[in-house]
């Protein structure tokens, strides 16, 4: 480096040179500052940068399609209603349209393919919800031909010209498809009910509105409107008109955005992005402000007596202060640089995983300047405050005082005079009391290694609270096989037809009814479940894991809607129905069940049915099925007219279990790397510290005739101690960090369980231990090389 | 058997030792010959850079020659791998250092246990404490100490081991001249006692009578080897 200076014709300043020196001289300890530094900017760029793209993507996207602001679905609305909502203050524009439920009948796939179908206006784009095109042409008004989802359309190798067979309403027909399309409000495009995308088995399409109308039987009716709003309008007043005009043709449940399916699950991971994005580099930069303070501490000891010396010549605190901040700022500069390569290139890597996930017209990674800049501050906040707290003690001397050798280390208040502390042998005693000495920079160690594990056991837990929840929703609680649902409610007489399918084993209904459940202020929009008695396939337990039974008479409700509603066991909760006599009555909250996905409110049948005053229906059963007949059944619910939608609880499972390994893997090589990186710098840094401390010790034992191994017990048996300390810590750490992490990433979609697998414990403490013992290792390796002599004579 | 014949405790032999290489090589020792007699008190005088220290630290396994060897009662140490050295300086080597180098996160007590710990015939901790005069001073730490405290605590945990060597390099050097005699007068006194052969590197003339031999270095080489058949008492010299 001086060379190439000298090369370019360029004279440092002495103390320039003594920087580059330093940086040489000490490459390892500068490597192992600026790769946590990298790893912090890293993970900042990486998350904050993705919540910029996906939050600048998806708007754009929402502005170019004119995303609706409300939905209001119902059952049959005349036209002329639409009228009338549009001319609402502060409605820019209403459209109305058919959405319906619909089951491809798809090659491959023995299960019957779940779809939506959505109605066009009559050969133009809809003004709300504009399709983006990605092949073909809209289908002409008058045909029924179609236009498919565009992942749909890749992950079955269709394209515009090629047919597909669809159930509409009961009616088995063949359509040719026009062209491909993504919509903004299928960004994130599941069935209500899932967490996971998956583009085989579930299709949206879009038809002229003709031929929806004609196949739904909806002439001159439509069963949702879409509405658009004036900027600054209050979307609360228009959703109420919605509601109030609508409640007679079965409205009355209006929403926005923040429950609009796929958007809640963007706004969802927004937050955990940012949650993660605003507790992990913290604590990178926390640790590195901590590595840099204690490599600075170490140099700034070393060079006493040069530090002496330069403000005998007459330097300044500030220009000697100056000159080590430099050398901080180098290391973390080298950090910084590499981060934001590594960031934005992890960051393209996760944009790469949401465009698997996340239908848009483009998802381009682009972190932007403030993300960049926000990197930078916070590295370089770390470096000045190392390195400020490093300095006190050193710029406080006297330049006589710092240019004489120190004094013996002054350990007289560590007596430790116990008859237990008397039987230790000598080595054990200088560890011990090396340790109390510096109580502060021990807790620091012991601290930035316990991150490490903190971060490990905090990552991997959000994957076994996953896997719990799993097991727990897919295995333990829902038994059925497969769930059918109908295309409208159904008398029980269903129940007769479904068990005699091929195959079904056993049945049991649900009926659905859609109702706003209010509690004081709070409300939610939400379908009450009817559940017949004696369920064996779809269960509910406490958070005890006790059986909760559906109560005679009232509600037993999820731990999410309890919370949501601010309700307990005892207290009641206001329903108004949006179905049959639109009754509004109180109901008790009897029982509360753990439940990890969605919101959930159960009900006797018998007393919904009363309740609803349109006696017993049924939405949908659940069935358990003979695994060898399972094909047959497929095949005869693919023919069955009253079937909208069939879910097979197998593949629900496999596609999330899918996701689960796939993402799994990444971010735990991630983690994994990371968490090495925080122990192996901290283990590294204090064990290269301490050996640069205590280097004389380490000579004199040498010359006492301790042999190597001695002497690394001595050198390592302290940060032994400190790392044996630091994982239970980590681990309680990790544990309480998870439940943050948990409880922040919650949403009303999902809730991520509390849950921490005994061998994640196992798996961070392997991880840290290897760590440690390569630094410890290098460490050892400067033993084996100590020149004696030199170390022996005070140096300065 | 008579000081003049004395078994040989150190035999020497062309002992060279050449720092760096090519046009910066520099020889610190220039083909030393010297045989060192069981129980002699040498003491190695000569000015900086004459390759006093570098004999002593070689020859307590400190550092390796370039060239020669150096046999300890007929085992060339030269020869000796990392572990042999260790078993060596543990069981028969005393060093002190004009630096002292105690631990400081040590009593002075658990300083002498340090080595009493590991060596094969060691004397008790307050013995070796008790010869230097510090007895009551085995519960403190070496900075509650004096200089020349901290370095009788350093002969104290240097001769606890029973060596049959003492190396000592400059061991007055940090210390005043009334300091300087109470501590050659205990590393003197407590080295008859055990019988060891001591080798004191100094710089001080004045603490040549004290010893039976005097060897003077110059550029690598002995210049002078002149034995004293009438060593003088500390309280004798002049410091």
């Amino acid at each position: 480096m001086i060379a190439l200076l000298a090369r370019l014709g360029l004279k440092p300043r002495p103390l320039t040179l003594k920087l580059i020196r330093m940086l040489g001289s000490m490459r390892l300890q500068v490597l192992a500052v600026s790769l946590v530094v990298t790893a912090g900017t890293a993970v900042h760029v990486m998350m904050n940068g993705v919540v910029n793209s996906l939050f600048i993507t998806r708007d754009t996207y929402y502005a170019e399609a004119m995303m609706a602001h409300l939905w209001a679905p119902a059952v049959r609305i005349p036209g002329g209603i639409v009228e009338t909502l549009a001319r609402h203050p502060g409605v820019a524009r209403a459209e109305p349209r058919i959405a319906a439920a619909a089951i491809l009948d798809m090659p491959g796939e023995t299960a019957p393919v779940k779809a939506r179908v959505i109605s066009l206006p009559e050969g133009r784009q809809p003004f709300i919800n504009r399709l983006h095109l990605t092949g073909g042409h809209l289908p002409d008004a008058h045909t029924d031909d179609l236009v498919i989802a565009d992942e749909f359309a890749e992950a079955h190798g269709l394209k515009p010209g090629d047919t597909i067979e669809a159930v509409l309403y009961g009616a088995k027909k063949r359509f040719r498809i026009t062209g491909t399309a993504l919509s903004a409000e299928f960004i994130y495009a599941i069935p209500p009910g899932e967490l996971i995308p998956d583009p085989r088995r579930f299709a949206v399409f879009w038809m002229p509105e003709r031929a929806v109308s004609r196949a739904f039987k909806m002439e001159g009716a439509y069963n949702e409107i879409l509405f658009r709003l004036m900027p600054g309008a209050m979307e609360a007043d228009v959703k109420a008109a919605a509601d109030r005009l609508l409640l007679p043709y079965g409205g009355g449940n209006t929403y926005g955005r923040d429950t609009q399916l796929s958007n809640q699950f963007i706004e969802s991971e927004f937050q955990q992005l940012n949650v993660t994005g605003g507790i992990i580099p913290p604590i990178f930069m926390g640790v590195a402000a901590y590595l840099l303070n204690i490599v600075v501490s170490r140099i700034t000891d070393q060079e006493r007596g040069q530090i002496g010396l330069m403000k005998a010549f007459g330097y300044t605190d500030a220009a000697i202060a100056r000159h080590y901040l430099i050398f901080a700022y180098a290391m973390v500069a080298l950090g910084v640089a590499a981060g934001f390569i590594v960031g934005t290139r992890m960051g393209g890597g996760l944009a790469e995983i949401y465009r698997a996930y996340y239908q848009f017209p483009s998802l381009e990674f682009t972190a932007g300047l403030p993300v960049y800049l926000q990197g930078l501050g916070l590295a370089f906040l770390a470096a000045t405050v190392g390195v400020f707290i490093a300095m006190r003690r050193v710029i406080a001397l006297r330049p006589a005082v710092a240019m004489s050798p120190p004094a013996p280390t002054d350990y007289s208040h560590l007596r430790l005079d116990s008859p237990l502390f008397a039987r230790l042998d000598q080595g054990l005693r200088l560890i011990l009391r090396h340790l109390v000495r510096w109580p502060v920079r021990s807790a620091l160690t012991c601290l930035g290694i316990a991150l490490g594990m903190t971060i490990m056991v905090a990552a991997h837990s959000m994957f076994d609270g996953v896997n719990f929840m799993m097991q727990l929703q897919f295995q333990s609680l829902n038994r059925q096989d497969v769930t059918v649902g109908f295309i409208e409610d159904q008398g029980e007489g269903i129940v007769h037809e479904m068990a005699a399918l091929p195959g079904v084993q056993r049945v049991e209904p649900f009926y659905a009814a859609p109702a706003i459940l209010k509690a004081g202020t709070y409300e939610r929009a939400l379908s009450l479940t009817g559940r017949w008695p004696d369920t064996k396939l779809s269960l509910m337990e406490n958070e005890a894991g006790e059986a909760v039974p559906v109560p005679p008479h009232g509600l037993a409700i999820s731990a999410s809607l309890s919370e949501r509603l601010q309700v307990g066991v005892g207290d009641t909760i206001h329903v108004e129905f949006r179905t049959g006599a639109r009754k509004r009555v109180d109901l008790p909250v009897v029982h509360i069940f753990t439940t990890y996905i969605g919101l959930s409110a159960l009900i006797d049948h018998n007393e919904l049915a009363a309740l609803t005053g349109l006696g017993p229906r049924v939405s949908g059963v659940h069935l358990e099925v003979d695994p060898a007949r399972m094909d047959d059944l497929y095949a005869a619910l693919k023919k069955a007219p009253k079937v909208a939608a069939v879910t097979s609880n197998a593949n629900a499972y496999a596609v999330m279990r899918a996701m689960m390994d796939e993402n799994l893997n990444t971010m735990n090589l991630f983690n994994t790397a990371f968490a090495s990186l925080i122990a192996f710098g901290v283990v590294f840094s204090s064990a290269r510290i301490s050996f640069a401390e205590r280097v004389r010790e380490i000579a004199t034992l040498r010359v006492l005739g301790f042999s190597r191994a001695d002497v690394n017990l001595v050198l390592l048996g302290e940060l032994g101690i400190l790392i044996f300390l630091a994982l239970p810590l980590g681990g309680f750490m990790g544990r309480q960090l998870a439940g943050m992490l948990a409880a922040k990433m919650s949403s009303e979609l999902f809730r991520v369980p509390e849950v921490t697998a005994p061998w994640t414990y196992g798996y961070a403490t392997l991880i840290i231990v290897i760590a440690a013992a390569i630094s410890g290792w290098m460490v050892m390796k400067q033993v084996r090389t100590l020149d004696l002599v030199s170390a022996l004579k005070y140096s300065d | 058997m008579t000081r003049r014949e004395r078994a040989p405790c150190f035999e020497i032999g062309g002992l060279t030792k050449i720092y760096g290489e090519g046009e910066a090589a520099v020889a610190a020792l220039r083909g030393i010959d010297l045989t060192i007699g069981d129980g002699e008190l040498v003491v190695l005088l000569g000015p900086s850079g004459s390759g006093k220290s570098t004999f002593l630290n070689i020859l307590g396994g400190l550092d390796a020659p370039s060239a020669g060897h150096v046999r300890f009662h007929g085992a060339d140490i030269t020869k000796f791998d990392d572990r042999d050295l260790t078993r060596w300086r543990r069981d028969s080597v005393g060093f002190i250092f004009q630096s002292y180098n105690l631990m400081p996160g040590l009593t002075a007590d658990e300083n002498v246990r340090l080595v009493t710990e590991i060596a094969a015939d060691p004397m008790p901790v307050s013995e070796a404490l008790e010869a230097v005069g510090l007895a009551k001073r085995g519960k403190h730490f070496p900075s509650e100490l004096s200089g020349g405290e901290q370095q009788r605590v350093a002969i104290a945990r240097a001769i606890a081991k029973r060596p049959k060597v003492l190396l000592c390099d400059e061991p007055t050097g940090a210390l005043d001249s009334a300091t300087s005699r109470r501590v050659l007068e205990v590393l003197v006194d407590v080295a008859r006692r055990e019988q060891a052969t001591v080798i004191m590197v100094t710089h001080h003339q004045g603490i040549a009578p004290i010893a039976d031999r005097v060897i003077r270095f110059r550029d690598g080489q002995v210049e002078e080897d002149v034995r004293n058949d009438n060593p003088l008492t500390t309280a004798e010299i002049t410091l």
